[in-house]
């Protein structure tokens, strides 16, 4: 287990007024919560993650029903108190060395969102994850993932510090900044500090919830991808699987899944990731995929090589003819070589590929 | 990556100088990103390289076989959603043609000449409840910066035959103008749109619905496409610079950091090298026959700003170019309001807001340096707190009484701010706050302030984040000090906890003797002006009365409270 590893893990479904109504939320906090505490994913003993679910509070009760909003749960306390507890952390490690408290720190957060009055030169990031009790045009309490993770780094209490937002960024001017008013821990090497942060979608855009995986379950479009990745999501030679990796996936998958809109496109910091933090020391080999392919009358008698993407390497031969040739192939980009010339096949994660080749 | 001999170059190109350029290799791992186009070497392999642009994102494959010299790949052609008609789309068909002939239609105003705005607006909102209100989506006000109407729109405008799009254009003295739209029960909305000596401001419109059950339509100003084309020219929606404009303004909503930079560089070379054969008088005139739409210079230049760690000396030179084609044009000023560029600053007062929400950013954040910026009691202080939506555009509510901003300025007072300390008003503020919050809820306390008929809308802002902040800061000490388990007892100040917190820190922080962590603007202190300023978006002068007013105002109050006091017992 990462017995130094710690996570704050928050998703909220149930808002007393905020619409619309969501089902994804809790669903993928529970199923980033179990990754992270698992041994193939996170590893996290389970006491060092903090979970924060509106089933908490509410198991049946339509959001609706309850009157008083602003007591609608979690609020901008509970959620707090999950962070207070790494802040007392590194307040009391403050005098040993640094990491203060540990090696990563993981955060993940999942709702209805916003961005505050930001300035989008410096810290478009703080959009915030909206609390359960907020109310249109009175209280938009928010969570920013990034002032936490800020503070975290700033205060060097992790050497590593991974962050996933997963709600709308719609740009709220009106609504100023939840800032954190306990100072920062000084003393450490913040620039020492490996981060990855990624949102859901861009600045001011929406992140969606719909119908996937086989039972047709509403969930976040970001998360569902997030945890493919994670999952079996593409490694480097050695087999780690970094924020490259998920950067590569996510563009990709986030696209597909909302059918080539690409209104919701996530967003990273930093844009262009190094490989220097492992999420995963041993993702599963991705699920390989339907592929027909088919050639035009011009083509037919011709020999076809299908080469690796990566190396060249020949996976299989084919004799083009009116016959579909059914490949079963691992997603990524690959090489058909038709009559000398190359010919380019993608195989997208997710989806049955058809292919038709003509002259 | 380590660069090998065997590495194969690979170069990609859009059209379109803001599009987002990322390479994956043959696992969809990220290998490489640019903006507008790319000049990378790789190791031999297949490739999928995503190109994106507004909402349109395409993938092309590369295959780097072993041995090639270069590869080169190309972005597709990209059909943008834009409240413009431009060609390859569809409104681009049914309403491309008369947008063009409407803004080569000019009309004479009152205002004078030397510039003209043309305006296009169009009915996208599908049902017939759009479609039964699309007089109103017309009904669209030009004015002059004193609120008076330059041109009604539903009067002066050509609609086309099928009625769902109205085009005008009018020759105007160039300045600031207000657009506004009155959506009734919804409220009204308003923006700048300036037009330059020369130019033609073209301003087109989409439509939304407004209102909580979405039952107004109206023009969507926030997500308005604006060119500029020199006069006489009119709207060509085939025209490959509008469609590059409209991608620029577009990734500017959007906050995408892709700045053009290659495209301003190769602008600036070329209009230095103008410059350096041109007698002067002739410059101008030749810079505007070259950079047919500004527009697109302007959303560069902003977008340079958001791209983190800006080529200064390259925007520096953007700014000079801009303003040699459209003078003193408040969104390019504001541009020299940032602490690198002030060196190319001139003097300015923002009487009215700028079009760009990023320039009144600017603007404001400056403001604490040059409190005159935004002068009290101007219709920009007025509606600095009564900003709405989102978007590149600064849209706003105006005040509800067309005389607001007289009415702000009580007779006997002198336009400069009180002379009273700000941070002696604003701990007024705190403690009233305090006071109140350890004897009721915050939200008792945000619902009441709301309701108060004695604040300003100004004054409202200030004490709720005001309370905010000592909510969330005495929430968050509590909870370290009850997890410390120093005492469970409750804590009736905020200072007190705060004070416990802030000697656990010291004495934390004293044993300390490594490098001094950086500050971010999101952990330092909230209670001075500059972070005020900023966090509350509103410009200095404003700010400061606010807190002094209201300052007075509770004093006031409470030396009330303290005078009936005896007569209570």
């Amino acid at each position: 287990m990462n017995e130094k590893d710690y996570g704050v893990v928050v998703g909220i479904s149930k808002y007393g007024s905020i619409k619309p109504e969501l089902e994804g939320p809790e669903k993928d906090a529970m199923e980033f919560y179990n990754w992270l505490v698992s041994s193939d994913g996170g590893a996290i003993p389970k006491n060092n993650v903090g979970l924060v679910l509106s089933s908490n509070w509410h198991t049946s009760l339509p959001a609706n029903l309850n009157s008083d909003v602003y007591s609608f749960e979690p609020t901008l306390t509970r959620v707090t108190a999950e962070f207070a507890k790494l802040i007392r952390l590194t307040v009391n490690n403050s005098g040993k060395g640094v990491p203060r408290v540990g090696r990563r720190l993981y955060i993940y957060l999942s709702g209805h969102g916003i961005t505050p009055r930001v300035d989008p030169t410096t810290s478009m990031g703080l959009s915030g994850l909206l609390m359960a009790n907020c109310m249109e045009d009175v209280n938009y309490d928010h969570v920013s993932g990034q002032a936490w993770a800020e503070w975290f780094r700033l205060s060097h209490a992790f050497a590593e510090i991974v962050l996933f937002m997963d709600c709308c960024r719609t740009d709220l001017p009106e609504v100023s900044p939840m800032s954190i008013s306990t100072p920062v821990v000084k003393g450490g090497r913040p620039t020492e500090v490996n981060v990855f942060y990624a949102w859901s979608t861009k600045w001011n855009s929406l992140a969606w919830e719909q119908p996937l995986g086989p039972n047709g379950e509403k969930r976040s479009v970001f998360s569902y991808a997030l945890m493919e990745a994670l999952t079996y999501g593409p490694t480097d030679v050695q087999g780690h699987l970094t924020p490259k990796g998920l950067v590569g996936y996510l563009s990709v998958r986030i696209k597909d899944l909302r059918n080539g809109d690409g209104s919701q496109r996530p967003d990273f910091y930093p844009p262009d990731p190094d490989d220097s933090i492992v999420l995963s020391l041993k993702a599963a080999d991705p699920q390989s995929m339907n592929v027909n392919i088919t050639f035009g009358p011009a083509l037919q008698g011709q020999q076809v090589v299908l080469q690796n993407g990566a190396d060249f390497e020949p996976i299989a031969s084919h004799t083009a003819s009116v016959e579909t040739w059914r490949l079963s192939l691992k997603p990524g980009a690959y090489v058909l070589v038709i009559a000398g010339a190359d010919r380019s096949l993608i195989v997208r994660p997710g989806e049955m590929k058809v292919e038709r080749y003509d002259a | 990556m380590t660069h090998n001999s065997n590495w194969i170059r690979l170069l990609g190109h859009s059209e379109v100088p803001t599009t987002e350029i990322t390479v994956l290799d043959s696992s969809f791992r990220l290998i490489a990103r640019a903006v507008g186009s790319l000049d990378t070497a790789l190791a031999p392999g297949a490739y999928t390289i995503q190109f994106k642009a507004g909402s349109s994102v395409s993938e092309v494959p590369a295959i780097l076989r072993p041995g090639s010299h270069e590869v080169h790949v190309t972005a597709p052609s990209f059909t943008l959603r834009s409240p413009a008609p431009l060609t390859g789309s569809r409104a681009g068909e049914q309403y491309g043609p008369l947008a063009r002939e409407c803004s080569l239609k000019v009309m004479s105003t009152q205002t004078g000449t030397g510039g003209e705005l043309f305006i296009f607006l169009r009915n996208s909102t599908q049902g017939s409840q759009a479609t039964a209100q699309e007089n109103r989506l017309f009904a669209v006000l030009v004015c002059d910066t004193h609120s008076r109407v330059v041109a009604e729109l539903s009067e002066a405008g050509t609609r086309s035959q099928d009625g769902k799009s109205l085009g005008c254009s009018l020759a105007l003295a160039p300045g600031t103008y207000l657009l506004r739209f009155d959506g009734a029960s919804a409220g009204v909305f308003e923006q700048s749109v300036v037009v330059s000596k020369g130019w033609q401001t073209q301003v087109f419109a989409s439509s939304r619905l407004f209102g909580q059950s979405r039952h107004v339509l109206g023009p969507n100003l926030a997500e308005m496409a604006i060119f500029m084309r020199r006069q006489g020219l009119g709207f060509d929606p085939s025209e490959h610079e509008t469609l590059v404009a409209e991608a620029a303004r577009q990734a500017l909503a959007e906050g995408l950091p892709v700045a053009p930079t290659e495209r301003l560089r190769a602008s600036v070379t070329e209009a230095n090298a103008i410059r350096g054969g041109m007698p002067e008088e002739q410059v101008n005139d030749l810079l505007k026959l070259k950079f047919g739409n500004p527009m697109f210079g302007i959303y560069g230049a902003h977008l340079l700003l958001l791209s983190g760690e800006p080529d200064w000396v390259l925007l520096g030179e953007v700014v000079t170019n801009l303003k040699s084609l459209v003078g003193d044009h408040p969104d390019v000023l504001a541009l020299t309001m940032h602490p690198k560029l002030r060196h190319l600053e001139q003097s300015a007062t923002y009487e009215v807001p700028p079009m760009l929400r990023s320039s009144w950013r600017l603007v404001v954040a400056e403001s604490v340096q040059r409190p005159d910026l935004v002068p009290l009691y101007s219709y920009s202080s007025a509606v600095a707190n009564r900003t709405w939506g989102a978007g590149a555009w600064l849209v706003w509510r105006p005040p509800i009484e067309a005389t607001a901003r007289e009415e702000q300025r009580p007779a006997h007072t002198p336009s400069q701010p009180m002379n009273l300390n700000f941070s002696s008003a604003l701990l007024v503020l705190q403690t009233y706050v305090e006071e109140h919050l350890n004897r009721q809820s915050i939200g008792q306390f945000v619902q009441e302030t709301a309701r108060n008929g004695n604040f300003s809308g100004t004054e409202r802002t200030l004490l709720i984040y005001l309370a905010g902040m000592h909510y969330q800061g005495w929430s968050l000490a509590n909870l370290i000090k009850s997890q410390s388990g120093l005492a469970e007892r409750f804590f009736s100040s905020f200072r007190e906890v705060m004070s416990e917190l802030d000697q656990l820190l010291k004495r934390a922080m004293s044993t300390i003797t490594a490098h001094e962590a950086a500050v971010t603007p999101a952990v330092t202190s909230v209670f001075n002006e500059d972070y005020l300023v900023k966090a509350l978006g509103i410009p200095m002068a404003s700010l400061h009365q606010a807190v002094v007013t209201l300052s007075r105002k509770l004093s006031r109050s409470a030396a009330k409270v303290i005078t009936r006091s005896p007569e209570g017992r």
